[in-house]
Parts: C-alpha cells; sequence; structure tokens
C-alpha cells in the first residue's frame, strides 16, 4: 500500500516539474521573422590598425600603426613618420639596421611631428664599443630622434635601443620604461620628462632630462652619467672625467666618478651619495646638503669627501687619506673623516665631529 | 682715423692732388699706421700655439692653438677620445669634435639665459635670538658674545685688479682676484694673447648650477684677457683648481694648420640637445 502511494507521489512531481518549468512551452510563432545577420568582424574592426611587415616604411597618414614581424635595412632609415597624430607599436618586434659602416641614419625618424607614441619594440644594430670608448660598426646613427629641434610631444615607452653611433633615444618629450645600450654618443636626451630607464655604455652622457625619475645613466666615455634638472631615485655613473650623477635638485641619488671628477653634484641635494673613485672629487658636491654622503676613494692631498659651498646638514664625508673629509660654509650635525688630512674644514660648524684627521673651524659652536 | 680717410680719399683721385699732396698723405698714412700698431690690442694679432696645464684633480695637459680667427683647444696626452673645441672667434661659434664617434656639433655663443650663479644666501644677524645659541647657567658667568658672522657667501664674481703686475713667460701680467664664500681664485692675465677659452668637454646643460672655476673664463674673455696662471683655493690654504701657461709659441700657422679649424670632413654633424 506504501509503495504505491509512493509512485503516485513520484509520478505526481515529475508531472508538476513538466509544468513548472515550461510555462512558455509551444508558444510563438514558429517561422523565423527573416535570414539572420552576420555576426562576423570585419578586419578593421578586430584590428584597426595598419600593419607594417617591412621596411623602409614611411607613415604619411595619422593613424596606428603596428609591426608585424622583425624587419631589416641594409641601408637608410628604418620607419619615417611623417604626419602627426600617430601611434606606432613595435608589436615586440625589432627594426634592424646592417648598413656598414653605421651613419647617419634613424630606427625610427620623427620628420618634423608632433603627437606621437612609439611602443613596445626593439632598436638594434651592431656598433660596439672598442674598450677605449671609440665606437664603431653598422648599424643605425641613432636610434629614434626627430629632425626638429622643438619639443614635438612625443612619448616613447618601452622601447629598447642597442648599438647606434651617435645617439640611442633623442629629442622626445617623454622616454619611460626604456632602455639604451652601446651608443657612441648620448642615450638618452628627453626634452622633459625620463622615468624607469636605463642607458649604459654611452660615449656621452648616459640619460639626459629635465625631470629624471627612477633611472640609471652610465657614460663609458667622456660624458656624465646622469644630468637632469631634477633627479629623484637616480643613479649616474662617469668611466671618465664626466660627473656621476649632474642636477640642480636631487633625491635619495647616487653618482659615481671614477676618474677626477665630481660623484654627484647638485645645488641641493638630499639622502644622496657620491663617490669620487679618482684621485680629487669631490664625492659629492651641493650648495646645500642634508643628510648626505661623500666619500673620495682616492689618496691625494686635495681630494674631498663631501664638498658644500652653502651648507652641509646631518651629513658625513670621507677621504681616503689627505684632503678633507667634509667641507662647507655652515655645516650642522655632520662628521667628518680623513685620516692623515682634514676631517672638517668649516666657517661655521655647530655640532659637528671629526673623526680622524685635524678639524678647521672659523666659529665653533657645540663642538669640542 | 681721419688721415686713413683723408689717404683714401687722395688716392680715389690722384689727379686732382700732386705729387707734394701725395707724399704728405703718405707721412699721415704711415703715421696712422704706426700710432694704430702702438694702440690696437695685440690679442687679436697673437697667433700660434699655447701649452698649459689644467689641475684639478689630475693634470690635464692641454694645447691651445690661436689662428686669427679661430682657436682650437684640446686635450692632449689622454687614453680617452676627450672632444676637441673648434672657436670661431668672430661670431663666437663652439664646435665640439668628437673622436669618439666622428662627429660633431656647432654650438651657438650662449645667449643671457645662461644658468645664473647660485644664489646669495641671506645676511645673517650679528647676534642671535634670545634663547639662541651658547646660553650661560644660573650662577654661571656670562658666555661670551657670539663671534660676528662672516659675510654672506655667494656674493656676486667680480675680477678685481689688484693693481700688481709681474712678468709670466715673456708677458706682462696683471693681478687679479675673484672671491666667492670660502673660495678664492688668484688670477694673473695678460691682453697680449687672446680672449679666453675654457676647455669644454661636453654639451652644457642650461639649468646646470655653475661654480666659480665654470665663471671665471667669462669674466676674462670679457676684458680680452688671457691667464697665465690661475689658482684657486678654499680659505683652509688647500688648493682646488689651476690653470697655467707651460708655453707660448708665437708662429705664423700654416694652410695646413687652418685645417685644424674644421671638423674632419668625413665627420658627420649632429644637432645639439633640444633643450
Amino acid at each position: 500500500m506504501n509503495m504505491k502511494a509512493n509512485i503516485v507521489t513520484v509520478a505526481g512531481i515529475i508531472l508538476s516539474s513538466f509544468l513548472i518549468l515550461h510555462p512558455a512551452f509551444g508558444q510563438g510563432a514558429l517561422t523565423p521573422p527573416g535570414a539572420p545577420a552576420p555576426t562576423m568582424k570585419s578586419l578593421a574592426q578586430i584590428e584597426p590598425r595598419t600593419p607594417i611587415s617591412s621596411a623602409p616604411y614611411i607613415i604619411t597618414n595619422p593613424g596606428s600603426y603596428y609591426l608585424t614581424t622583425n624587419v631589416t635595412v641594409n641601408f637608410g632609415n628604418g620607419i619615417t613618420i611623417s604626419a602627426n597624430d600617430v601611434s606606432l607599436d613595435l608589436n615586440g618586434f625589432t627594426i634592424f639596421s646592417t648598413q656598414y659602416p653605421a651613419q647617419s641614419t634613424y630606427g625610427i625618424f620623427l620628420n618634423a611631428v608632433t603627437n606621437v607614441t612609439i611602443a613596445n619594440g626593439f632598436i638594434r644594430g651592431g656598433v660596439t664599443n672598442n674598450g677605449s670608448g671609440v665606437y664603431g660598426g653598422s648599424g643605425f646613427g641613432t636610434g629614434i630622434a626627430p629632425n626638429n629641434i622643438v619639443p614635438n610631444n612625443t612619448h616613447v615607452y618601452g622601447i629598447s635601443v642597442f648599438g647606434c653611433l651617435y645617439r640611442g633615444i633623442t629629442g622626445c618629450t617623454v622616454v619611460e620604461s626604456c632602455t639604451v645600450q652601446t651608443v657612441g654618443g648620448d642615450g638618452i636626451d628627453a626634452t622633459s620628462v625620463v622615468k624607469d630607464s636605463s642607458a649604459v655604455d654611452c660615449g656621452g652622457d648616459g640619460i639626459d632630462g629635465e625631470e629624471v625619475f627612477n633611472s640609471r645613466g652610465y657614460s663609458a666615455g667622456t660624458g656624465n652619467g646622469l644630468f637632469s634638472t631634477v633627479a629623484e631615485n637616480c643613479y649616474g655613473y662617469a668611466a671618465g672625467s664626466g660627473y656621476g650623477l649632474l642636477a640642480t635638485s636631487t633625491l635619495n641619488c647616487y653618482g659615481i666618478s671614477l676618474e677626477s671628477s665630481t660623484g654627484l653634484r647638485a645645488t641641493v641635494a638630499q639622502n644622496c651619495y657620491g663617490v669620487c673613485e679618482g684621485n680629487f672629487g669631490p664625492g659629492l658636491s651641493a650648495y646645500i646638503a642634508q643628510d648626505c654622503y661623500g666619500l673620495c676613494n682616492s689618496v691625494n692631498p686635495n681630494g674631498v669627501g663631501l664638498y658644500a659651498y652653502g651648507s652641509a646638514i646631518g651629513c658625513y664625508g670621507y677621504c681616503a687619506d689627505g684632503g678633507i673629509g667634509l667641507t662647507a660654509y655652515t655645516a650642522a650635525y655632520c662628521v667628518g673623516d680623513c685620516l692623515g688630512g682634514t676631517a672638517i674644514s668649516v666657517t661655521v660648524g655647530n655640532g659637528c665631529v671629526g673623526r680622524a684627521g685635524t678639524n678647521y673651524v672659523i666659529y665653533k659652536y657645540n663642538m669640542p | 682715423m681721419a688721415g686713413v680717410n683723408e689717404y683714401t680719399s687722395t688716392i680715389c683721385h690722384p689727379k686732382q692732388s700732386g705729387l707734394e699732396s701725395r707724399t704728405v698723405n703718405a707721412k699721415i698714412f704711415f703715421t696712422a699706421l704706426v700710432w694704430a700698431a702702438l694702440t690696437c690690442r695685440p690679442s687679436f694679432a697673437f697667433e700660434g700655439r699655447l701649452a698649459a696645464n689644467l689641475t684639478y684633480g689630475a693634470a690635464t695637459p692641454l694645447l691651445y692653438t690661436v689662428g686669427t680667427n679661430s682657436l682650437r683647444v684640446e686635450m692632449t696626452d689622454t687614453n680617452r677620445p676627450y672632444p676637441v673645441d673648434i672657436v670661431d672667434r668672430s661670431s663666437g661659434e663652439l664646435t665640439l669634435v668628437y673622436p669618439r664617434n666622428h662627429s660633431f656639433v656647432r654650438l651657438k655663443p650662449a645667449a643671457d639665459d645662461s644658468p645664473p650663479g647660485i644664489p646669495p644666501m641671506p645676511a645673517t644677524p650679528n647676534q642671535p635670538p634670545p634663547g639662541i645659541g651658547p646660553q650661560a647657567a644660573p650662577g654661571q658667568p656670562a658666555m661670551p658674545a657670539m663671534p660676528m658672522m662672516p659675510p654672506p657667501i655667494m656674493e656676486p664674481l667680480v675680477l678685481q685688479d689688484m693693481g700688481q703686475k709681474t712678468n709670466l713667460l715673456g708677458f706682462v701680467c696683471e693681478h687679479y682676484e675673484i672671491k666667492q664664500g670660502m673660495e678664492r681664485m688668484e688670477i694673473w692675465a695678460t691682453d697680449q694673447l687672446c680672449p679666453f677659452q675654457p676647455y669644454v668637454q661636453n654639451e652644457p646643460h642650461r639649468s646646470a648650477p655653475r661654480r666659480m672655476e665654470e665663471q671665471w673664463a667669462g669674466l676674462l674673455a670679457g676684458k680680452n684677457l688671457f691667464p697665465l696662471l690661475a689658482v684657486l683655493r678654499l680659505n683652509n690654504g688647500m688648493e682646488r683648481y689651476r690653470f697655467e701657461v707651460q708655453s707660448v709659441r708665437p708662429q705664423k700657422l700654416t694652410d695646413e694648420d687652418t685645417r685644424l679649424f674644421q671638423p674632419p670632413a668625413d665627420y658627420f654633424e649632429i644637432q645639439p640637445r633640444p633643450f
């Protein structure tokens, strides 16, 4: 009896489920209203950009362009942009030059244009440094450059340049996340901002810009490592007699010079570190230095660790042997260190200490 | 000058003047020449070579080749491909020639928008406010008065003639001095060579800070002076910078020498930095 009742219950549930789940079953016209419209997109809709598959190539119309493959030129420029309002995506590909010897050619040449963005790829030549700061070989003269010298609202992003004879990336407005290596002249010259970039093995200046952030410049020749108006979180290295890092205002920066020039030189330096490995220095030189460290690593009676020709506050200057650890017009809470030389040489000193060496202080306060 | 003009006028109209008149005019002309030779600045007549040492840490030998219209400055005895400077003396245009990658750049003479020197520090009061500085504890003898503070450290650079003369390498040199902050530069310079041109290693940056050693050359050149000896010292006596001419060799430059005032033909001209 119970079993029969269960069967009836289950059957009722199944039947009711059909009624509940398909309330509109059998409604509406069976004849379709017409032929179905095409759902596929056109090529222009899927990729609304103009492909570039060979070089040399000249862009003469505004728009968006992209590389579809690696391209090589054996003479002349790689890509010339002769129209305003152009976006060029190298799409991870490389523009090569095999021209020998490298001459005045460009990987990407901006022919008197404005509003240009270049991104994501490589420009490559075969120029090398012979080890003495002399560059030669095959390739482009310059990686990216305009022919006009006015700021051209150009943004270069994610580009890597290698092996050019004259310059890496020059004359652009903003250079961001770019790398340059082995160029005979300046690595990166920007009319405005350089950010998150690196230029190494450059015959001229490594990086030169108005505002430079989080970047590294390295001159293997006679130039300065990094040269700017404002530098923040930067590293500058000069293998020759240029400045490691030269700027008007620096914050959290490091500069090193291997020959007789200054490691880091600024008008105002804060939280910075300057080193001179040559025979003079100073390691760090500034008008106002705060919380800075200057180091002159060579043995020279005229060497200076930290030289603040205005004020030094909370700084440390070290000179290896002979010379002066720290010299300033006014120094407060500073330490000088120079075995066999002058630890501190200041006109006005307040709360300063000489760790090794003698002190030369004309107006002394809170000092032994 | 009147004599020269008169002579020119006579030559232009020879038939209107007799032999006697021409003789008189010729005398006036030669008198004018002698007067001009005596009074004109000999600096523009010097032609030849100067060897100098720039000691800014390491001693760097420099060679100046001075032509009538051009000047070449180069670093010698170096293991690096340092640039060569070529100056057009009439226009002031400086060409930096880079052996490192066979290129050169032409730089127009700096305008007045060159970066300013370091701003002067504000004047310091002679006495600190009450409670600031050395204080006498109760019951203790009074602390000595604060010493007079030194003058502001960054007074404008002035080339001061010290009124002394000496002879260096056969040239009469006058003694000048520049002071700023804790630095003092002594200069012995002559007007018998050419306006001074310092060796320039890199393209200048418009906002670079400038120290005394980067400004003194302009002061000298403005007075058509060339230093035979210049020494910059800190107030504790330490020498920080020295420019010293080792030899001066007047000589007529040959046609081959004049090629030194042009970049090599196979060098490529690059544009100056756009800022």
